[in-house]
Protein backbone atom coordinates (compact mmCIF):
# COMPACT_ATOMS: atom_id res chain seq x y z
CA UNK A 1 0.00 0.00 0.00
CA UNK A 2 1.31 3.54 -1.05
CA UNK A 3 1.40 6.26 1.95
CA UNK A 4 -0.95 8.52 0.45
CA UNK A 5 -3.50 5.34 -0.04
CA UNK A 6 -2.78 4.42 3.17
CA UNK A 7 -3.54 7.65 4.41
CA UNK A 8 -7.02 7.53 2.42
CA UNK A 9 -7.65 4.40 3.36
CA UNK A 10 -7.36 5.17 7.52
CA UNK A 11 -9.62 8.26 6.27
CA UNK A 12 -12.19 6.14 4.96
CA UNK A 13 -12.23 3.64 7.79
CA UNK A 14 -12.24 6.41 10.46
CA UNK A 15 -15.75 7.85 8.73
CA UNK A 16 -17.22 4.68 8.95
CA UNK A 17 -16.76 4.21 12.04
CA UNK A 18 -16.46 6.86 13.92
CA UNK A 19 -20.27 7.14 14.74
CA UNK A 20 -19.96 3.31 16.26
CA UNK A 21 -17.11 3.93 18.22
CA UNK A 22 -18.54 7.41 19.79
CA UNK A 23 -21.71 5.78 20.34
CA UNK A 24 -19.41 2.73 22.38
CA UNK A 25 -18.31 5.18 24.59
CA UNK A 26 -21.81 6.88 25.17
CA UNK A 27 -23.23 4.05 26.17
CA UNK A 28 -21.02 4.21 29.30
CA UNK A 29 -20.28 7.49 30.08
CA UNK A 30 -22.71 10.79 30.31
CA UNK A 31 -20.12 13.45 29.98
CA UNK A 32 -19.82 14.59 26.72
CA UNK A 33 -16.11 16.02 26.79
CA UNK A 34 -15.05 12.51 28.05
CA UNK A 35 -17.08 11.04 25.30
CA UNK A 36 -15.19 13.05 22.78
CA UNK A 37 -11.77 12.43 24.65
CA UNK A 38 -12.07 8.49 24.31
CA UNK A 39 -13.17 8.74 21.01
CA UNK A 40 -10.12 10.77 20.14
CA UNK A 41 -8.15 8.64 22.15
CA UNK A 42 -9.65 5.55 20.30
CA UNK A 43 -8.40 6.64 16.66
CA UNK A 44 -4.71 7.67 18.05
CA UNK A 45 -4.28 4.55 19.21
CA UNK A 46 -5.91 3.32 15.48
CA UNK A 47 -3.69 5.51 13.37
CA UNK A 48 -0.55 5.06 14.92
CA UNK A 49 -0.86 1.48 14.81
CA UNK A 50 -2.48 1.11 11.31
CA UNK A 51 0.22 -0.56 9.84
CA UNK A 52 0.04 -3.28 11.14
CA UNK A 53 -3.62 -3.40 10.92
CA UNK A 54 -4.45 -6.81 9.08
CA UNK A 55 -7.22 -6.49 6.86
CA UNK A 56 -7.27 -10.87 6.29
CA UNK A 57 -7.34 -11.30 10.16
CA UNK A 58 -10.46 -9.07 11.02
CA UNK A 59 -12.67 -6.53 9.66
CA UNK A 60 -11.70 -2.88 10.56
CA UNK A 61 -14.95 -2.78 12.88
CA UNK A 62 -13.79 -5.08 14.92
CA UNK A 63 -10.25 -3.95 15.09
CA UNK A 64 -11.33 -0.72 16.17
CA UNK A 65 -14.17 -2.01 18.51
CA UNK A 66 -10.78 -3.78 20.05
CA UNK A 67 -8.84 -0.77 20.28
CA UNK A 68 -11.97 1.01 21.84
CA UNK A 69 -12.64 -1.50 24.40
CA UNK A 70 -8.91 -1.24 25.74
CA UNK A 71 -9.35 2.45 25.46
CA UNK A 72 -12.21 2.20 28.10
CA UNK A 73 -10.59 -0.48 30.05
CA UNK A 74 -7.49 1.70 30.43
CA UNK A 75 -9.61 4.66 31.32
CA UNK A 76 -11.60 2.68 34.04
CA UNK A 77 -8.53 1.95 35.70
CA UNK A 78 -6.66 5.02 35.55
CA UNK A 79 -10.04 6.58 37.37
CA UNK A 80 -10.19 3.82 39.83
CA UNK A 81 -6.39 5.07 40.58
CA UNK A 82 -7.35 8.24 41.17
CA UNK A 83 -9.36 10.52 38.36
CA UNK A 84 -9.63 10.72 34.95
CA UNK A 85 -6.06 11.27 33.46
CA UNK A 86 -7.33 10.67 29.69
CA UNK A 87 -7.55 14.31 28.93
CA UNK A 88 -4.06 15.51 30.51
CA UNK A 89 -2.12 12.56 29.19
CA UNK A 90 -3.60 12.59 25.43
CA UNK A 91 -3.19 16.42 25.63
CA UNK A 92 -6.75 16.65 24.01
CA UNK A 93 -8.29 19.64 23.30
CA UNK A 94 -11.58 21.40 24.96
CA UNK A 95 -14.67 21.29 22.43
CA UNK A 96 -16.60 23.46 21.65
CA UNK A 97 -20.39 24.42 22.87
CA UNK A 98 -21.69 22.88 19.20
CA UNK A 99 -19.40 19.52 19.37
CA UNK A 100 -20.34 19.05 22.67
CA UNK A 101 -24.26 19.82 21.95
CA UNK A 102 -23.82 17.27 19.36
CA UNK A 103 -21.86 14.53 21.50
CA UNK A 104 -24.38 15.39 24.48
CA UNK A 105 -27.25 14.29 21.64
CA UNK A 106 -25.86 11.32 21.06
CA UNK A 107 -25.52 10.63 24.85
CA UNK A 108 -28.79 10.67 25.27
CA UNK A 109 -29.80 8.61 22.83
CA UNK A 110 -27.86 5.89 23.68
CA UNK A 111 -30.08 6.27 26.90
CA UNK A 112 -32.01 3.03 25.56
CA UNK A 113 -28.60 1.42 25.28
CA UNK A 114 -27.41 2.04 28.66
CA UNK A 115 -30.73 0.80 30.08
CA UNK A 116 -29.85 -2.54 28.04
CA UNK A 117 -26.59 -2.80 29.67
CA UNK A 118 -27.66 -2.24 33.06
CA UNK A 119 -29.89 -4.94 32.38
CA UNK A 120 -27.30 -7.60 31.65
CA UNK A 121 -25.04 -6.49 34.63
CA UNK A 122 -25.02 -9.36 35.68
CA UNK A 123 -24.38 -11.41 32.91
CA UNK A 124 -20.57 -12.37 32.44
CA UNK A 125 -18.52 -9.78 31.05
CA UNK A 126 -17.89 -12.00 27.87
CA UNK A 127 -21.54 -12.20 26.70
CA UNK A 128 -22.70 -9.11 28.15
CA UNK A 129 -20.33 -7.45 25.37
CA UNK A 130 -20.81 -9.80 22.93
CA UNK A 131 -24.38 -8.71 22.82
CA UNK A 132 -23.41 -5.21 23.13
CA UNK A 133 -21.12 -5.78 19.89
CA UNK A 134 -23.97 -7.53 17.84
CA UNK A 135 -26.79 -5.31 19.11
CA UNK A 136 -26.43 -2.30 20.22
CA UNK A 137 -22.54 -2.03 17.72
CA UNK A 138 -23.97 -3.41 14.82
CA UNK A 139 -20.80 -5.74 14.38
CA UNK A 140 -21.76 -9.57 12.89
CA UNK A 141 -21.19 -12.38 15.10
CA UNK A 142 -18.05 -13.39 13.36
CA UNK A 143 -16.86 -9.74 13.81
CA UNK A 144 -18.03 -9.35 17.19
CA UNK A 145 -15.79 -12.63 17.78
CA UNK A 146 -12.45 -11.26 16.21
CA UNK A 147 -13.01 -7.81 18.62
CA UNK A 148 -13.42 -10.06 21.85
CA UNK A 149 -10.85 -12.60 21.04
CA UNK A 150 -13.14 -15.36 21.15
CA UNK A 151 -13.48 -18.23 18.53
CA UNK A 152 -16.34 -17.87 16.71
CA UNK A 153 -18.29 -20.90 17.44
CA UNK A 154 -17.93 -19.78 21.45
CA UNK A 155 -19.29 -16.49 20.25
CA UNK A 156 -22.45 -18.35 19.02
CA UNK A 157 -22.40 -20.59 22.38
CA UNK A 158 -22.40 -17.01 24.41
CA UNK A 159 -24.56 -14.74 22.58
CA UNK A 160 -26.99 -17.92 22.64
CA UNK A 161 -26.50 -18.07 25.86
CA UNK A 162 -26.58 -14.25 26.82
CA UNK A 163 -30.09 -13.77 25.14
CA UNK A 164 -31.69 -16.90 27.17
CA UNK A 165 -30.44 -14.87 29.79
CA UNK A 166 -31.89 -11.74 29.12
CA UNK A 167 -34.81 -13.08 28.42
CA UNK A 168 -35.38 -14.26 31.82
CA UNK A 169 -33.86 -11.12 33.36
CA UNK A 170 -36.91 -8.99 31.30
CA UNK A 171 -39.35 -11.70 32.50
CA UNK A 172 -38.32 -11.40 36.19
CA UNK A 173 -38.69 -7.22 35.56
CA UNK A 174 -42.06 -8.15 33.44
CA UNK A 175 -43.54 -10.37 36.54
CA UNK A 176 -42.15 -8.03 39.07
CA UNK A 177 -43.95 -4.99 37.66
CA UNK A 178 -47.40 -7.59 37.54
CA UNK A 179 -47.13 -8.45 41.24
CA UNK A 180 -46.90 -4.37 41.77
CA UNK A 181 -49.88 -3.68 40.24
CA UNK A 182 -51.49 -6.14 42.13
CA UNK B 1 -20.32 13.79 9.02
CA UNK B 2 -20.59 15.84 12.38
CA UNK B 3 -18.65 19.03 13.54
CA UNK B 4 -17.18 16.74 15.91
CA UNK B 5 -16.43 14.14 13.86
CA UNK B 6 -15.03 16.98 11.27
CA UNK B 7 -12.67 17.91 13.84
CA UNK B 8 -11.15 15.23 15.24
CA UNK B 9 -10.32 14.28 11.66
CA UNK B 10 -8.64 17.26 10.95
CA UNK B 11 -6.86 16.76 14.63
CA UNK B 12 -6.22 13.32 13.51
CA UNK B 13 -4.61 14.32 10.32
CA UNK B 14 -2.57 17.14 11.71
CA UNK B 15 -1.09 15.28 14.44
CA UNK B 16 -0.76 12.26 13.25
CA UNK B 17 -1.02 11.17 9.50
CA UNK B 18 3.29 11.99 9.91
CA UNK B 19 3.63 8.77 12.18
CA UNK B 20 1.02 6.82 10.08
CA UNK B 21 2.82 7.93 6.91
CA UNK B 22 6.14 6.44 8.65
CA UNK B 23 5.36 3.22 10.14
CA UNK B 24 3.36 2.37 6.86
CA UNK B 25 6.54 3.05 5.22
CA UNK B 26 8.48 0.82 7.54
CA UNK B 27 6.43 -1.83 6.88
CA UNK B 28 6.93 -2.03 3.56
CA UNK B 29 10.72 -1.66 4.08
CA UNK B 30 10.99 -4.74 6.19
CA UNK B 31 8.85 -6.60 3.72
CA UNK B 32 11.15 -5.47 0.86
CA UNK B 33 14.28 -5.87 2.78
CA UNK B 34 13.05 -9.80 2.23
CA UNK B 35 12.63 -9.33 -1.41
CA UNK B 36 15.60 -7.72 -1.98
CA UNK B 37 17.77 -10.43 -0.39
CA UNK B 38 16.10 -13.03 -2.26
CA UNK B 39 16.53 -11.40 -5.52
CA UNK B 40 20.09 -10.47 -4.99
CA UNK B 41 21.60 -13.93 -3.47
CA UNK B 42 18.76 -15.67 -4.81
CA UNK B 43 15.89 -16.73 -3.57
CA UNK B 44 14.13 -17.48 -0.46
CA UNK B 45 11.63 -14.62 0.15
CA UNK B 46 11.64 -15.40 3.58
CA UNK B 47 8.43 -16.54 4.83
CA UNK B 48 7.53 -20.24 4.71
CA UNK B 49 3.39 -19.89 4.74
CA UNK B 50 1.40 -22.98 6.32
CA UNK B 51 -1.00 -24.00 4.37
CA UNK B 52 -3.63 -25.92 5.49
CA UNK B 53 -5.11 -29.03 3.41
CA UNK B 54 -8.46 -28.42 4.34
CA UNK B 55 -10.95 -25.43 4.59
CA UNK B 56 -13.81 -25.22 6.96
CA UNK B 57 -16.58 -23.31 5.68
CA UNK B 58 -16.62 -22.17 2.08
CA UNK B 59 -13.94 -22.80 0.33
CA UNK B 60 -11.45 -20.65 -0.59
CA UNK B 61 -10.02 -20.33 -4.24
CA UNK B 62 -6.55 -22.33 -4.84
CA UNK B 63 -5.36 -18.44 -6.17
CA UNK B 64 -6.53 -15.22 -6.86
CA UNK B 65 -5.26 -12.59 -9.35
CA UNK B 66 -6.72 -9.24 -8.76
CA UNK B 67 -5.87 -5.94 -10.53
CA UNK B 68 -5.44 -2.93 -8.06
CA UNK B 69 -6.27 0.71 -8.87
CA UNK B 70 -2.65 2.01 -8.59
CA UNK B 71 -2.03 -0.80 -11.54
CA UNK B 72 -0.25 -3.28 -9.31
CA UNK B 73 -1.66 -6.62 -9.46
CA UNK B 74 -2.13 -8.93 -6.57
CA UNK B 75 -1.47 -12.57 -6.99
CA UNK B 76 -2.88 -14.42 -3.59
CA UNK B 77 -2.05 -18.35 -3.58
CA UNK B 78 -2.92 -20.51 -0.98
CA UNK B 79 -2.58 -23.91 -2.79
CA UNK B 80 0.57 -24.42 -3.96
CA UNK B 81 0.03 -27.13 -6.81
CA UNK B 82 -1.77 -23.99 -8.55
CA UNK B 83 1.39 -22.06 -8.60
CA UNK B 84 2.11 -22.14 -12.70
CA UNK B 85 -1.32 -21.74 -13.31
CA UNK B 86 -1.72 -18.79 -11.10
CA UNK B 87 1.64 -17.79 -12.54
CA UNK B 88 -0.01 -17.95 -16.03
CA UNK B 89 -2.60 -15.63 -14.77
CA UNK B 90 0.02 -12.68 -14.32
CA UNK B 91 1.56 -13.19 -17.87
CA UNK B 92 -2.57 -12.75 -19.32
CA UNK B 93 -2.33 -9.34 -17.14
CA UNK B 94 1.10 -8.62 -18.84
CA UNK B 95 3.46 -9.29 -15.99
CA UNK B 96 6.56 -10.88 -17.58
CA UNK B 97 6.74 -14.04 -14.92
CA UNK B 98 7.55 -17.21 -15.08
CA UNK B 99 7.30 -20.18 -12.59
CA UNK B 100 10.20 -22.77 -12.12
CA UNK B 101 10.66 -25.53 -9.69
CA UNK B 102 11.93 -25.15 -6.32
CA UNK B 103 14.47 -27.53 -5.22
CA UNK B 104 16.54 -28.37 -2.27
CA UNK B 105 20.72 -28.30 -3.56
CA UNK B 106 19.04 -26.62 -7.03
CA UNK B 107 22.04 -24.66 -8.41
CA UNK B 108 21.10 -21.44 -9.88
CA UNK B 109 22.20 -19.92 -12.69
CA UNK B 110 19.93 -17.15 -13.57
CA UNK B 111 21.47 -13.54 -13.23
CA UNK B 112 19.10 -11.65 -10.51
CA UNK B 113 18.44 -8.16 -11.01
CA UNK B 114 18.40 -5.26 -8.63
CA UNK B 115 14.29 -3.70 -8.71
CA UNK B 116 12.74 -0.42 -7.19
CA UNK B 117 11.85 -0.97 -4.37
CA UNK B 118 8.24 -0.67 -4.92
CA UNK B 119 7.76 -3.12 -8.16
CA UNK B 120 7.68 -6.43 -5.90
CA UNK B 121 5.61 -6.66 -2.70
CA UNK B 122 5.40 -9.72 -0.58
CA UNK B 123 2.84 -10.87 2.47
CA UNK B 124 2.63 -13.98 3.79
CA UNK B 125 0.19 -14.62 6.33
CA UNK B 126 -0.57 -18.71 8.02
CA UNK B 127 -3.20 -19.46 5.20
CA UNK B 128 -1.53 -17.70 1.86
CA UNK B 129 0.96 -15.94 0.26
CA UNK B 130 0.45 -12.44 -1.39
CA UNK B 131 2.47 -11.48 -4.48
CA UNK B 132 2.01 -7.97 -5.47
CA UNK B 133 3.49 -6.46 -8.66
CA UNK B 134 3.66 -2.93 -10.07
CA UNK B 135 4.54 -3.89 -13.77
CA UNK B 136 5.76 -0.24 -14.16
CA UNK B 137 8.65 -1.20 -11.66
CA UNK B 138 9.97 -4.25 -13.42
CA UNK B 139 12.61 -3.42 -15.65
CA UNK B 140 11.71 -4.34 -20.04
CA UNK B 141 14.81 -6.45 -19.92
CA UNK B 142 13.60 -8.43 -16.60
CA UNK B 143 11.24 -11.27 -15.86
CA UNK B 144 9.66 -11.72 -12.49
CA UNK B 145 10.71 -15.44 -11.22
CA UNK B 146 9.10 -17.26 -9.01
CA UNK B 147 8.85 -20.85 -7.31
CA UNK B 148 6.46 -22.48 -5.12
CA UNK B 149 7.10 -26.49 -2.94
CA UNK B 150 4.88 -27.34 -0.82
CA UNK B 151 6.55 -30.18 2.24
CA UNK B 152 4.91 -32.62 4.82
CA UNK B 153 2.94 -29.14 6.36
CA UNK B 154 5.04 -25.77 5.17
CA UNK B 155 4.68 -24.22 1.61
CA UNK B 156 7.27 -22.13 0.89
CA UNK B 157 7.03 -19.54 -1.47
CA UNK B 158 10.24 -17.91 -2.94
CA UNK B 159 11.00 -15.40 -6.16
CA UNK B 160 13.22 -13.33 -7.37
CA UNK B 161 13.82 -10.89 -10.60
CA UNK B 162 16.41 -11.61 -13.35
CA UNK B 163 17.76 -10.45 -16.79
CA UNK B 164 15.46 -12.07 -19.37
CA UNK B 165 18.45 -13.37 -21.29
CA UNK B 166 19.34 -15.25 -18.14
CA UNK B 167 16.60 -16.88 -16.27
CA UNK B 168 17.54 -19.35 -14.16
CA UNK B 169 15.60 -23.27 -14.43
CA UNK B 170 15.17 -23.53 -10.79
CA UNK B 171 15.41 -21.65 -7.41
CA UNK B 172 17.23 -23.24 -4.74
CA UNK B 173 15.38 -24.08 -1.14
CA UNK B 174 17.30 -21.65 1.28
CA UNK B 175 16.76 -20.75 4.54
CA UNK B 176 13.25 -22.74 5.67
Amino acid sequence: MRDHEALAAFERIYRDNVGAISRFFARRCVDPQLVGDLTADTFVRAITSFATFDAARGSASSWLFGIARHTFAAHAERSVKGGDLVRRIGGRRELDSDELAELEARIDAERPGRALLDRLAELPELEREAIELVHLGGLSPKEAAEALGVPKGAMRTRLYRAMARLRAVVDDEEEARADEQV
Amino acid sequence: MSRFEDNLWAELERGHAPVLLQSVATQRRLRMRRWMGAAAGVVVLGAAAVIAPVYFGGTPPAYAVVDNPDGSVTLTIREVQRFEEATAKLRERGIPAIAVPLREGCVETGRSLKVPVAAVDFEFTAKESKITITPDGIPPDATVVLAADSGADVSIVAGGVYARDQLPGCLPVRGR
